[in-house]
């Protein structure tokens, strides 16, 4: 069985979306590696032996019954002998809503100097499906919490749009508490129709609230995607004997034996994350769990499908 | 239980810090700022028990480890048997006697002593000091061997024919551990405790906290059949060409049923005469006649448990009649007694040739003696010339003076050394005989009834000597007139005559030998020189005993088993227990014994198997606390990235 989490290969310069977060944040400001990764992931496409997907992603898809003939591309079947529907800008424009997590939890790195914070990682995958949604002609907005919302930025499209949302990730600071179910209550309210909701956290919250708030969106008819961030350092405790852990977001200390209680905490990782699978996924929600130490493309190629799915 | 390296028991305070550490670690944790706080809530929360309980395992195990390593270099002792023990003092008495012989089971009881004394002495380390001491011969220096030179000692030992003293060899172990340092002190007997081997009295004074092992004695003894009272011609050898015979009594020992036995007689290597006796019977088989020489030969019976005794050997020397003479005063009696023995071809009594045997008495006896051949010495009927006579005596050497009587009294012959029956004879008249200076071997032959000598003999630089402490006169005693006279005479002629006794030694006796002996021939065929005391102590073994002078058979001697080493009925274990210590352990098998052996502080060094569970301690207390780090690639595949 494949590892996950194994950090993907940096062998390729060109492939800002397959750097590893260390060497991505090298890169520049958040714009730059937002409009890279994205340009990267988008090169990957055209690369694919699924020629024409970029196109489909863009402008058009691909025929399935029911579609009207009349809008089928005739000059796409003459390159590749598929059919393709032709999209109106119409149809595809959408109104997603990116959650971000600021609380204190999320400022912190397991590998300090090697590994970026999550935070870090949740503002740059912001960014970088911020570019993405907007280049495809979507209108993005933007809610970013802890216990409070800090920023909002209402849904447009536009290069002017992108830049505010880059402005605003970027002066995002982190800190406080995490109360979920309030940003995702603001989204539900001001996503008049169906739209998409993505929201970036590492779920060190209390669950059961917003539990209940997605359960709301998708109830409104939104589609949800959860993207759980992890440290690679939240999957396994340290190495060490005695160890008084302490929560900079709390407050609390705990004092354990780190080889007596590992595999109980591995276990207990595993179930939480169980948990939020199992809670979110018979509603329709997409869940993910992204390791902060994986490239950016993993993240957004779960978008992709989502995406795709959403027509 | 003890340590053989106690200071290191200091080690064992490691053993607290386990303890100390999970007690204090809360105080000494390295603080890491960690926001998945939630996580480890949840996981305590819900692994509490198994946490504590794995928390407990793992101070229990490192508290073990601790322990174990500690208890490995303190060198703990664990009191288990075949291990090591406290440096011991052991005295190993080996009853080689006669009877140790005996043979059952095929094999000998003194085989058994010996691999169960091997077996002891195999146990023995170093730091051991071993006494082996044998009841028989030979006798060695009790210095304290090491394990190896006690097992050669212990191999070397052979059944001994002597007469043999349980009792104290006993009280020279009991001496020698009172001596020894060591701080464990065991006696080891090997015996097979013959009635009358251990003399009742008290127990034996042991050192405190000394362990007795001791063999079982039998429950019964096996049947053995032996010779006692052998004589040949009565005690006197026979004259050349003269018919004599041999007698014995054939006694049995032990319980089992015995019928008619054979007995064979053997000269010069063939059967000359058998016969048949009951138990406790007497032989008489016809021996002879022989020319002038040495006769040597044995009688014997079918072996039976104990063969050592089934053979009975003797000696005697054939001779032409001894020529006798006479002088001095009060010889009427003494005169008609040779004249008796005249006739019968005994003695020639006669003035003409060179006599074998001179009789002095009275003023006879003062004058120069010019004769070379043994002197029989009467002192004078009159007081007034008794100092001229010990003026005389003194003059040839003889040690003795002879005195007069305060008092007058009469006294019998009481103490009777020689094979003539004179006892209870009266004596009215006697000198007293007292010893004078140390300068030649003397010997009372018979005593009277207040203990005085009455009969001395012993050998001056001129030959043997024969002195009575009475004249030969019906005044002075009831010898001249009895006709026990006839054979006391006869043996005194026999014996001073140059024909010598028939000599029976028992195996152990004192062996005296001729003047001229410069060495013999032991029954084994071994040569052994003969000093200047000419006692030859070293007859240890049964058979016919060559002595000679230069190149020349002087004399031979049989030697015998002493007849009590064939009696072989067992002894009281109630009474083995009242000699030795009422704390006897009482042992049966070798292995048995292997094992009570060396009991003082007999411990096993455990210390590899210590050293193994700490190492499996370890293991497991690795396995324990890595249990947490578990298998990463197993865990890490519990959270899906999709």
């Amino acid at each position: 069985m494949s590892d996950p989490y194994a950090r993907a290969p940096t062998a390729n310069p060109g492939r800002a979306d397959l750097l590893d977060p260390g060497s991505l944040a090298k890169l520049g400001d958040m714009e730059l590696i937002a409009r890279r990764v994205v340009e990267g992931f988008l090169l990957g496409l055209h690369r694919s032996p699924h020629r024409g997907f970029s196109a489909e992603f863009a402008e058009l898809h691909a025929y399935r019954p029911g579609d009207d003939l009349r809008y089928i591309d005739w000059r796409m079947f003459g390159r590749s002998n598929r059919y393709y529907v032709k999209r109106f800008q119409e149809e595809t424009n959408l109104r997603a809503y990116l959650l971000l997590d600021l609380s204190g939890s999320m400022d912190w790195s397991s590998n300090p100097g090697e590994l970026p914070t999550k935070s870090w990682y949740a503002s740059h995958l912001a960014a970088a499906l911020a570019h993405t949604l907007i280049r495809q002609g979507d209108q993005v907005g933007l809610v970013a919490f802890d216990e409070e919302i800090r920023h909002h930025v209402r849904p447009r499209g536009g290069p002017r749009q992108l830049r505010e949302l880059l402005l605003t990730l970027t002066s995002a600071e982190s800190g406080g508490r995490t109360a979920a179910e309030g940003a995702l209550r603001e989204a539900a309210l001001r996503l008049r129709r169906r739209g998409l909701v993505i929201l970036l956290s590492d779920l060190l919250l209390e669950a059961e609230p917003t539990r209940q708030a997605l359960h709301f969106l998708r109830h409104r008819g939104h589609e949800v995607i959860v993207l759980h961030l992890l440290d690679p350092g939240e999957r396994d405790l340290p190495s060490g004997g005695d160890v008084r852990f302490f929560d900079p977001e709390t407050g609390d200390e705990m004092g354990v034996n780190v080889p007596d209680v590992r595999s109980e905490y591995r276990s207990a990782v595993n179930e939480a994350v169980a948990e939020w699978r199992g809670a979110l996924r018979p509603h329709g929600i997409e869940y993910g769990v992204i390791g902060t130490e994986q490239p950016l493309a993993s993240a957004l190629r779960r978008y992709l499908q989502k995406r795709q799915r959403l027509g | 239980m003890g340590f053989l390296s106690p200071l290191l028991l200091l080690l064992g305070a490691a053993a607290a810090i386990p303890l100390v550490l999970h007690l204090l670690k809360r105080d000494r944790d390295r603080r890491v700022v960690f926001p998945a706080l939630r996580y480890l809530h949840r996981a305590t929360r819900e692994h509490a028990r198994q946490i504590r309980a794995q928390q407990l395992l793992l101070l229990f195990l490192r508290i073990g480890i601790v322990a174990a390593v500690t208890l490995a270099a303190a060198r703990l002792l664990l009191p288990l048997p075949g291990g090591v023990h406290e440096p011991t003092a052991v005295a190993l008495v080996l009853d080689n006697s006669l009877s140790s012989g005996v043979i059952e089971d095929d094999r000998r009881r003194l085989d058994w002593m010996k691999e169960t004394a091997r077996r002891v002495v195999d146990r023995a380390t170093e730091d051991d000091l071993i006494w082996v001491l044998r009841a028989g011969e030979p006798w060695d220096l009790a210095l304290p061997l090491q394990p190896a030179a006690a097992r050669i000692r212990i191999d070397e030992t052979e059944v001994s024919h002597a007469r043999s003293s349980l009792d104290e060899v006993l009280l020279r172990a009991s001496r020698l551990l009172t001596d020894a340092s060591q701080p464990a002190r065991e006696l080891h007997v090997l015996s097979d405790y013959q009635t009358g081997a251990l003399s009742e009295g008290t127990a034996l004074d042991l050192p405190p906290g000394t362990r007795v092992l001791a063999s079982e004695p039998a429950e019964h003894a096996p049947e053995n059949r032996f010779f006692s009272d052998v004589l040949v011609g009565g005690g006197l050898p026979p004259i050349a060409g003269e018919r004599t015979q041999i007698t014995a009594r054939v006694a049995t020992s032990g319980t089992d049923p015995v019928g008619a036995i054979e007995v064979r007689l053997v000269v010069d290597g063939e059967v000359r005469a058998a016969t048949e006796s009951e138990s406790d019977g007497s032989v008489t088989l016809p021996l002879g006649p022989f020319q002038t020489g040495w006769v040597s030969g044995h009688l014997e019976m079918d072996p039976d448990a104990l063969p050592e005794d089934d053979r009975s050997f003797f000696v005697f020397r054939v001779r032409e009649p001894p020529v006798v003479t006479a002088e001095g005063e009060d010889m009427y009696f003494l005169e008609q007694a040779f004249d008796v023995l005249d006739g019968a071809g005994r003695v020639r009594h006669t003035s003409a040739e060179e006599p074998n045997l001179v009789v002095l008495a009275g003023a006879a006896a003062q004058e120069e003696w010019t004769h070379e051949a043994p002197l029989l010495l009467l002192p004078p009927s009159d007081p007034a010339r008794l100092p001229a006579f010990n003026r005389a005596l003194s003059a040839a050497g003889i040690p003795w003076t002879l005195g007069v009587e305060a008092s007058e009294s009469v006294w019998s012959v009481a103490d009777v050394g020689i094979p003539v029956a004179i006892e209870g004879l009266e004596v009215r008249r006697r000198y007293r005989m007292e010893p004078r200076g140390e300068a030649h071997p003397r010997e009372t032959l018979v005593a009277l009834s207040d203990g005085s000598p009455w009969l001395v003999t012993g050998e001056t630089e001129a030959g043997p000597y024969l002195l009575l402490a009475s004249p030969l006169s019906e005044e002075a005693s009831d010898l001249p007139v009895r006709a026990v006279l006839i054979p006391f005479v006869d043996w005194v002629t026999a014996r001073w005559a140059g024909g010598g006794t028939v000599s029976m030694l028992h195996a152990g006796d004192p062996l005296a030998t001729p003047s001229g002996a410069t060495h013999l021939y032991l029954p084994s065929g071994a040569e052994r020189a003969i000093d200047d005391t000419h006692r030859f102590v070293e007859t240890a073994h049964v058979g016919i005993h060559t002595i000679l002078e230069g190149d020349s058979i002087v004399a031979l001697a049989a030697v015998n088993a002493p007849p009590e080493e064939s009696r072989l009925s067992p002894l009281d274990p109630q009474q083995l227990s009242e000699r030795l210590t009422p704390d006897l352990y009482v042992l049966d098998e070798p292995d048995a014994w292997e094992r009570a052996a060396f009991g003082t502080g007999t411990a096993s060094e455990p210390w590899k198997v210590l050293l193994v569970a700490a190492l499996l301690l370890l293991l497991i207390e690795g396995r324990v606390a890595a249990s947490g780090a578990g298998d990463r690639t197993r865990d890490a595949g519990g959270i899906s990235a999709d």
